[in-house]
């Protein structure tokens, strides 16, 4: 048994509760945006229920800032984009005091953060010092700016990608800013079919306007993400990730364990996950569904490939069965 | 390094135990154990973190369990095995014990220490050089272990730089430990209580004052070779020492003392007037004898044994035996027999050194007298070696065995030392006895008829002599109803070893007993007839005359021959030799042979004569012979214990599966929750019993789902409801409806044990990635 992102099941939900309309709303925008790809879209939407943020790791080109925008459009609410560059400085991304001749006053000018989906695109082009303007936000929700804290949006959902092949220029993102992302979700290429549907669909249509309709306001995300954080994690579910945390910890390529913020960031997403497929209690097959993104992006160690290391640790430990 | 200790504790340990294979059984049986206990308690671990108790329970249960088969072992009286053995056994299931719990942290380096103990005591008692190299590569994998284990910590902490100080806790703690040291050494030689404390940790070796049966060494070891405070050989017999005196007693008074005083006839008259009776016997009185081996009466009377003090311990050893056992060792022999006495063959019968040389052969490093008589064989295969290590023999006589070839004894190296008895024996002429703790190597040739088929063995030749060749026969001493119960018995046998085999095994078949108390009466005038038509009982000497008078009703020449018997119950494991006692003194028969060797025949039940060491291929066939023997006895019952294995090794899997399906449908009576664990169950075993037996890191749905018949939907979504609720119950809130068995039942129907295995057929054929989830 090899768990991928393609073996994750896409099965539809079998209970309906006061939010599946929204669910399946922003399920079919995505869908409809990224064609063929809704294993992707699943765990997306897990990452955004579970109150994440996620981050891309793809070639150029596959569609990370499509999906990231075309979400941002489906959340309906305020999206802000920050092309990340060397010369990127943390105030560009927070927002900075500026003198106001008139009143003779500072005024503060908000950044890109004080939005409900920001994309960072091409993060790891920033410098550490530029990347870790991003660290209050994303773990708080606030930025402290001249002692001054402010407080971001409730939805506040971080969508950043990075490019793997280009490394000239560019920074790795740290383990801490690393351990802030939910999960770390690989695109990869279309299939045949759905790649000629999109070639299909773009007949005629005119560039840059194919746009999305806000689906749920911020309000609902909030309300439907509380409602998510509510799903049952039995004890028996509880201590299968305690086991498999401790497994992280113990195995022999892995230098950086799975950190308590990691374990409760899995079973935020397994919830999600769970409610995603029309139930109110995780299971171990939701733990296993979201392993690999989850882990992908926080494991550090001496290991090929991310795929064998997951399924290595997930064989080494017990489902709890009967 | 546990398989590695376990291995070196078998090397020392199976040479030393009486069944091995007995030994080697429980070994096997204690890994499947460990491999049982091992496999379950790693599935309990993730699921139930408090098994602490369940593990310290495991370990005791594996710790005792040798000590209760030893208990059981002797109860049953299978005897035991040294209690060091016992020990180390126990350390064993310790180390064992803890492996099977590994799956608890912490307890594997433990078992590692516990291996190097179990080693080291291996080490220490082994004899076998394979029992060294186990010992060895041993160290060098605890070596590689420890590097490894360690290799980490050794390669960050090399120190940049030293510094020099006290290490005061070290040192008070080296102090307070040779304190102790002496503190307890004063202790020990200051009075006799410690030493005795310290005794008592050699359990059941002699240290405390008890001493264990099986016990193979230790403090209390007295009984190996002699008792060090009475007498002054206690150095033992060894080749280097000088011969010294003792006071034991003679062979003569072994035999008195093991079958009573023999009864001298005599004749009193008397007168009594108008009374017609004139003569009347008497056996008031008991002769004297004052030489060993000159006369053997069949007539004795009862005495009473000497009540020994409760201190004593088992009877001093005569002399030991190293060499393969059981062994028949002749010291004299009675060729004529008036029913109630036998007698040696006199000095001018044509027995005495009948073809016989005796030479000193000095050319070799050690000096042997050569022994060459008529019928030896040349071929020094066959010989067997014996060394006699010589107690308290008074007698100067040399115990050998029918057939010596050669004898050797350290620093004689002239012929004329020995000489040969009329009766056929070897002695040391113009010596009272032979010298204690003399070393007497003896080869000799192992001739015997095989037990039950008369064929003969070891080169014996394959005629008879005739009666009257060479023995004094007293013809009236054969009544005519032993001749006929000879004939009787041997009636449709061959003529020539097949009658002999007849005899004997007519003898010892159960119908006589053997009754060291059961004496001939005193009046009695043909012992032989009495023995075999009316008593059935009696000590081995009326067996063996029995034997010897009806070969020779036979007209075989048949003889008695007295000596000792080294039995193999006395055979110590651990010194590798068998004590003869005094309690060991015994007779048999012996027959002659066209080429006038005496053949022994034994025909007392529980005496075995030795055969001639079997080649491998003679051991083979007899081990096949013996198999097939015992299949033709037994055919019925091994024909259908066969057929049953057979057939349910075949159908085990539906069997069992029929047994789980019943207990399946006796649970479908109970609630929604029962019901389903219950499914869940039967469809685990299913997929076990078909060879898809679900991972422990597969998820119910991730197993099942894909395993799913192809019924259409419908199939499919029974199955999801199944594992829906499953997973509802399993880790959801208590069930969202009452569920009826219907799924339960669907899903029971559908996953059969032939559509898993059919699914695994197909698994094997087109997706081997599949076969091997």
């Amino acid at each position: 048994m090899t768990i991928t992102l393609e073996s994750i099941p896409v099965v539809a939900p079998a209970r309906q509760c006061e939010h599946q309309p929204a669910i399946d709303g922003l399920r079919a925008a995505l869908n409809r945006t990224l064609l063929g790809k809704e294993q992707v879209v699943e765990l997306v939407l897990a990452c955004l229920l579970a109150r994440g943020h996620i981050l891309f790791d793809d070639l150029p080109g596959l569609g990370k800032t499509t999906l990231a925008k075309a979400l941002a459009a489906a959340v309906g609410g305020r999206f802000a984009r920050v092309q990340c560059t060397p010369d990127l400085l943390p105030t560009d991304i927070t927002g900075f005091n500026v003198f106001n001749a008139q009143q003779r006053e500072f005024e503060f000018q908000e950044g890109p953060v004080f939005s409900d989906v920001l994309l960072a695109d091409e993060i790891n082009r920033a410098t550490p010092r530029t990347q870790s303007a991003l660290f209050e936000a994303m773990a708080e929700r606030q930025v402290t700016i001249d002692s001054r804290t402010r407080q971001l949006s409730a939805s506040f959902f971080v969508i950043a990608t990075q490019n793997p092949v280009e490394s000239h220029g560019a920074y790795p993102l740290p383990e801490a800013q690393l351990d802030r992302f939910a999960m770390k979700l690989r695109i990869g290429y279309p299939d045949r079919l759905s790649e000629l549907e999109m070639l299909a669909a773009h007949v005629g249509r005119e560039r840059g306007r194919d746009t999305v309709a806000a689906v749920v306001n911020p309000v609902q995300l909030s309300r439907l993400q509380e409602h998510v954080a509510r799903v049952a994690v039995n004890q028996a579910v509880r201590e299968y990730l305690v086991d498999l945390a401790a497994a992280t910890r113990g195995h022999r390529d892995i230098a950086l364990g799975l950190s308590p913020r990691g374990v409760l960031t899995w079973q935020r997403v397994a919830q999600a996950r769970a409610h995603l497929q029309g139930r109110d209690f995780v299971t171990p097959d939701d733990i296993q569904d979201v392993a690999l993104p989850v882990l992908e992006v926080r494991l550090r160690g001496e290991f090929s490939s991310a795929v064998v290391l997951v399924n290595q640790i997930l064989e080494s430990v017990r489902v709890p069965v009967l | 390094m546990a398989a590695l200790a376990t291995l070196a504790l078998e090397i020392a340990r199976l040479p030393e135990i009486r069944r091995p294979w007995l030994g080697l059984l429980a070994t096997a049986l204690t890994l499947a154990a460990t491999t049982a206990v091992a496999a379950w308690f790693r599935r309990q671990v993730p699921a139930n973190r408090q098994l602490s108790a369940v593990a310290i329970l495991i370990v005791v249960g594996f710790v005792a369990a040798p000590f209760v088969a030893e208990s059981g072992a002797r109860w049953a009286g299978w005897g035991g095995i040294s209690p060091e053995f016992v020990q180390l056994v126990a350390l064993r299931n310790f180390m064992l014990g803890l492996i099977a719990v590994a799956a608890w942290p912490g307890v594997l380096p433990l078992s590692c220490a516990l291996s190097l103990f179990l080693a080291l005591g291996a080490l220490a008692l082994t004899t076998h050089w394979l029992g060294y190299g186990v010992a060895l590569l041993y160290g060098l994998v605890g070596i590689w272990w420890l590097m490894g284990s360690s290799w980490e910590r050794l390669e960050g902490r090399f120190a940049c730089q030293t510094k020099r100080e006290i290490p005061l806790a070290a040192g008070g703690g080296l102090a307070a430990i040779v304190l102790l040291g002496v503190a307890a050494s004063v202790f020990a030689w200051g009075g006799t209580s410690s030493t005795h404390a310290i005794g008592g940790f050699f359990w059941g070796s002699g240290g405390d004052r008890w001493n264990d049966p099986a016990a193979a060494r230790g403090v209390g070891d007295v009984d190996a070779l002699v008792a060090a405070q009475d007498f002054a050989a206690s150095f033992g017999a060894v080749e280097s020492e000088l011969f010294l005196d003792s006071d034991q007693p003679t062979l003569y008074d072994v035999f008195n003392d093991t079958f009573g005083e023999p009864l001298a006839k005599r004749e009193q008259e008397r007168t009594i007037g108008l009374v017609d009776q004139n003569t009347q016997e008497s056996t008031s009185r008991t002769a004297t004898t004052s030489e060993a081996g000159r006369e053997f009466s069949t007539v004795r009377r009862r005495t009473q044994r000497r009540q020994q003090s409760l201190a004593n311990r088992d009877a001093g050893a005569l002399f030991y035996v190293a060499g393969r056992v059981p062994l028949h060792l002749r010291l004299s022999t009675f060729s004529k027999f008036d029913g109630r006495d036998w007698l040696p063959a006199p000095p001018t019968s044509s027995l005495a050194g009948r073809d016989l040389v005796l030479r000193m052969d000095n050319s070799a490093e050690r000096p042997w007298l050569e022994i060459h008589r008529a019928g030896q064989s040349d071929s020094a295969s066959e010989d067997e070696l014996h060394t006699l290590r010589v107690m308290n023999l008074k007698t100067r006589r040399l115990p050998t065995p029918a057939h010596p070839t050669g004898v050797h004894i350290d620093k004689l190296d002239r012929a004329d030392f020995f000489a040969w008895t009329a009766d056929d024996v070897l002695e040391m002429p113009g010596r009272g006895r032979i010298p204690p703790l003399t070393v007497v190597h003896v080869r000799s040739q192992a001739r015997a008829i095989a037990p039950g088929s008369g064929e003969s063995a070891g080169g014996v030749p394959s005629g008879l002599s005739p009666q009257g060749a060479a023995t004094t026969v007293e013809e009236s001493s054969i009544s005519a109803e032993v001749r006929a119960l000879a004939a009787q018995w041997t009636a449709g046998v061959p003529r020539g070893w097949p009658q002999v085999a007849a005899i004997c095994q007519r003898l010892r078949g159960g119908e006589f007993v053997v009754d060291r108390e059961a004496r001939a009466p005193t009046d009695c005038e043909d012992v032989a007839a009495h023995f075999l038509l009316e008593s059935k009982r009696g000590p081995d000497y009326l067996f063996a005359t029995s034997a010897a008078t009806l070969l020779r009703a036979l007209g075989y020449e048949a003889r008695l021959a007295t000596g000792f018997y080294a039995h193999p119950e006395r055979f110590d494991l651990v010194s590798r030799q068998t004590k003869v006692l005094a309690a060991d003194a015994h007779c048999w028969a012996e027959v002659d042979t066209v080429s006038g060797t005496w053949i022994t025949v034994d025909p007392t039940p529980g005496y075995e004569v030795l055969l001639p060491r079997p080649t491998f291929a003679q051991a083979v066939l007899g081990a096949l012979r013996s198999c097939v023997q015992a299949v033709a006895r037994n055919w019925l019952p091994i024909v259908l214990v066969a057929c049953l294995v057979v057939v349910v090794a075949i159908l085990r899997a539906r069997i069992l599966d029929a047994c789980y399906t019943l207990l399946w449908l006796v649970s479908l009576r109970g609630s929604p929750a029962t019901r389903l664990l219950a499914t869940v169950r039967l469809l685990e075993r299913r997929a076990r019993l078909a060879g898809l037996a679900r991972p422990a890191h597969a998820t119910l749905r991730s197993w099942y789902l894909p395993l799913a018949p192809n019924g259409g939907a419908s199939c499919r979504g029974e199955l999801e409801e199944f594992l829906g609720a499953t997973a509802a119950l399993l880790y959801g809130s208590p069930l969202p409806h009452a569920l009826s068995a219907a799924p339960c039942r669907q899903v029971a129907a559908r996953f059969t044990l032939t559509h898993l295995r059919a699914t695994r057929q197909r698994s094997r054929l087109h997706s081997p990635e599949y076969s091997q989830r």
